[in-house]
């Protein structure tokens, strides 16, 4: 079992979980723990079902203890984990053929929408759907789990700014249903 | 919006399910169990047998679906006959000078940089505005940064301005802005908001309007200032539109804001199944311009059109994704010479910072920008240059 002051226990400031324990699968399972609400929400945001979403996570929490050689001591573990996470919401759409039902779920809610109401959160719902994955992935960490253009850019494998433009260019997309102005940060 | 109201949104729209706590006892289970340390023989082999089908499919599927794109949407630059903007062409597009923003990034380490300033369209060459500046007017972003700069530039005053395109006057003279009440508060903790006219020549600012809720400015032309407004949180907030009088402050409600309508454009035959599409922006005449795009499939439809009544499109660009043209229209700006667009594929790799005009009649055209800053050294650095203001 991890312990403060053990090799495998990682001490990471300012972040939740303050640690990850490295040492066995429980230790593991008790760090990752606080980041599962997050990682779950961030499933839900992607893949718009709980009980998709609950599988990604399940999935994605065995696949971060497989992949623990990947985490850099002095990383933080939330983008490390919410890396993986997204990961497993992409291969979960693969694997179940998502894109036809997605495309039809579209259809169905376009045909719900009203024709001149402006229900906005009915439309950015519409509008979420139809986008592609890497549009929607960078909408949610940005705007739903409300990281940091920095934190947006650790999940994602790039830069700050690089994250910044995509968080620009994903908000373009959206453009047609809803316009944001986009403030500093 | 800005960006909390928009968050706000994304919340409702995707909804706050909490996750259940047995999800947690399920995890712990489950990286406890020795089984998820190996993959099983018959699941690996019939894992096998999948992904060498997904790799055939993979190559095979994309051509298909690639050569029946090609065939369905030809590269063609639209011609055009007749020009539908009533602003008289003052300028020539080809000999003026055009304000723009340049910004300019790279990471990691992370770097970004902004500045405002002009290109000569004839030459092509860029010079920095060194002392723009948009200290003492009203309506800059309180959330801003210090980094950040103007956003247009206003031939008529020869200033530039904290505020966007939209939010300023036909004449360039005055702008409309925001404030949130009580003063210096921000979303949610605002209470009402003041819609107010700067006239930036006499420095002269009138309130003239008042709304217990908030107040989204959308575009200011000869109607009026289109504007929508609600209660400051709600789930969703309920909006309405009105376009307001600058002179005498009267209120008419508006039924049918452009940017909200659904669906945003008929569906003609020929049109690609299920297209991506967004949005540059609008014309002169406030139709939305749309863009039918796909920047991560070379073969996909590239079309820009906008429409003067459903299903009759007026096509600015039809060409397909990943040729010679590459016009990827970013921000769309319109002035007396046409349109102007910056260019949506600023990041990639070898990009050469261009701006594009289009006004019916006289096609599309590509102005190669020259002499502008260096990019970052560094990963992913770029430099994009966005039509900031009417070229003069």
């Amino acid at each position: 079992m991890g312990s403060p002051g053990s090799d495998a226990y990682l001490i990471i400031a300012g972040a939740s979980p303050a640690a990850l324990a490295f040492d066995d699968e429980a230790a593991f399972a008790s760090s990752i723990e606080p980041l599962l609400p997050i990682a779950f929400r961030l499933a839900i945001g992607m893949l718009r079902n709980r009980d998709d979403a609950e599988d990604a996570v399940q999935e994605a929490a065995l696949k971060a203890w497989r992949k623990r050689s990947t985490f850099r001591a002095g990383a933080q573990p939330r983008p490390w984990f919410l890396a993986i996470v997204a990961n497993e919401c992409r291969m979960l759409r693969r694997r179940r053929v998502w894109l036809l039902f997605d495309r039809l779920r579209s259809n169905e809610e376009r045909q719900g929408l009203p024709g001149t109401e402006t229900d906005e959160a009915e439309q950015l719902r519409w509008a979420l759907g139809r986008v592609d994955s890497k549009t929607r992935l960078v909408l949610v960490l940005r705007f739903y789990l409300d990281l940091s253009n920095e934190e947006v850019g650790r999940t994602l494998g790039i830069s700050a700014a690089a994250a910044r433009v995509r968080v620009h260019r994903a908000l373009r997309r959206l453009r047609p249903v809803i316009e944001v102005s986009e403030g500093a940060g | 919006m800005d960006e909390t109201r928009f968050r706000a949104l994304m919340h409702t729209a995707i909804g706050d399910e909490p996750m259940q706590p047995w999800l947690a006892t399920t995890v712990r289970g489950r990286l406890a169990e020795p089984a998820h340390r190996r993959v099983p023989g018959a699941f690996a082999a019939v894992a096998t047998i999948l992904v060498a089908a997904l790799v055939v499919a993979g190559l095979v599927v994309p051509q298909l679906l690639a050569n029946r794109r090609v065939r369905v949407s030809a590269p063609v630059l639209t011609p055009a006959t007749t020009p539908s903007s009533k602003l008289p062409v003052i300028v020539d597009p080809s000999n003026c000078r055009l304000p723009v923003t340049v910004e300019r990034g790279a990471g990691p380490p992370a770097q970004l940089a902004n500045e405002v300033g002009f290109v000569d369209t004839r030459s092509g060459r860029y010079t920095r505005d060194a002392s723009a500046s948009v200290a003492g007017l009203p309506g800059r972003d309180p959330h801003a940064s210090a980094s950040d700069v103007p956003f247009y530039y206003s031939p008529a005053v020869q200033r530039w301005l904290p505020v966007s395109a939209g939010q300023v006057a036909p004449d360039g003279r005055s702008y409309a802005w925001v404030r949130t009440l009580p003063v210096g508060s921000v979303y949610p903790n605002y209470k009402s908001s003041e819609l107010h006219i700067y006239d930036v020549a006499t420095t002269a600012d009138r309130t003239i309007w008042t709304y217990t809720g908030s107040i989204n400015v959308w575009r200011w032309d000869s109607a009026g200032i289109l504007v929508n407004v609600g209660p400051v949180k709600g789930n969703p907030p309920p909006q309405t539109w009105w376009v307001v009088d600058p002179v005498s402050a009267a209120l008419t409600r508006d039924n049918t804001p452009p940017l909200m309508a659904f669906p945003p454009f008929k569906p003609l035959p020929g049109d690609p199944h299920d297209p991506s599409f967004t949005s540059p922006g609008l014309t002169a005449e406030g139709l939305t311009i749309w863009w039918l795009d796909n920047l991560d499939k070379p073969g996909a439809v590239d079309w820009v059109f906008y429409e003067t009544s459903p299903g009759h499109r007026v096509y600015i660009y039809k060409g397909i994704q990943g040729n010679a043209t590459s016009f990827d229209p970013e921000v769309a700006l319109v002035d007396s010479t046409g349109i102007w667009f910056s260019d949506a594929n600023f990041a990639a790799a070898n990009f050469q910072s261009v701006i594009w005009h289009w006004r019916l009649g006289m096609g599309l055209s590509k102005y190669a920008v020259s002499r502008l800053p260096a990019k970052f050294k560094g990963s992913n650095a770029y430099v994009l240059t966005r039509p900031a203001g009417p070229c003069s």
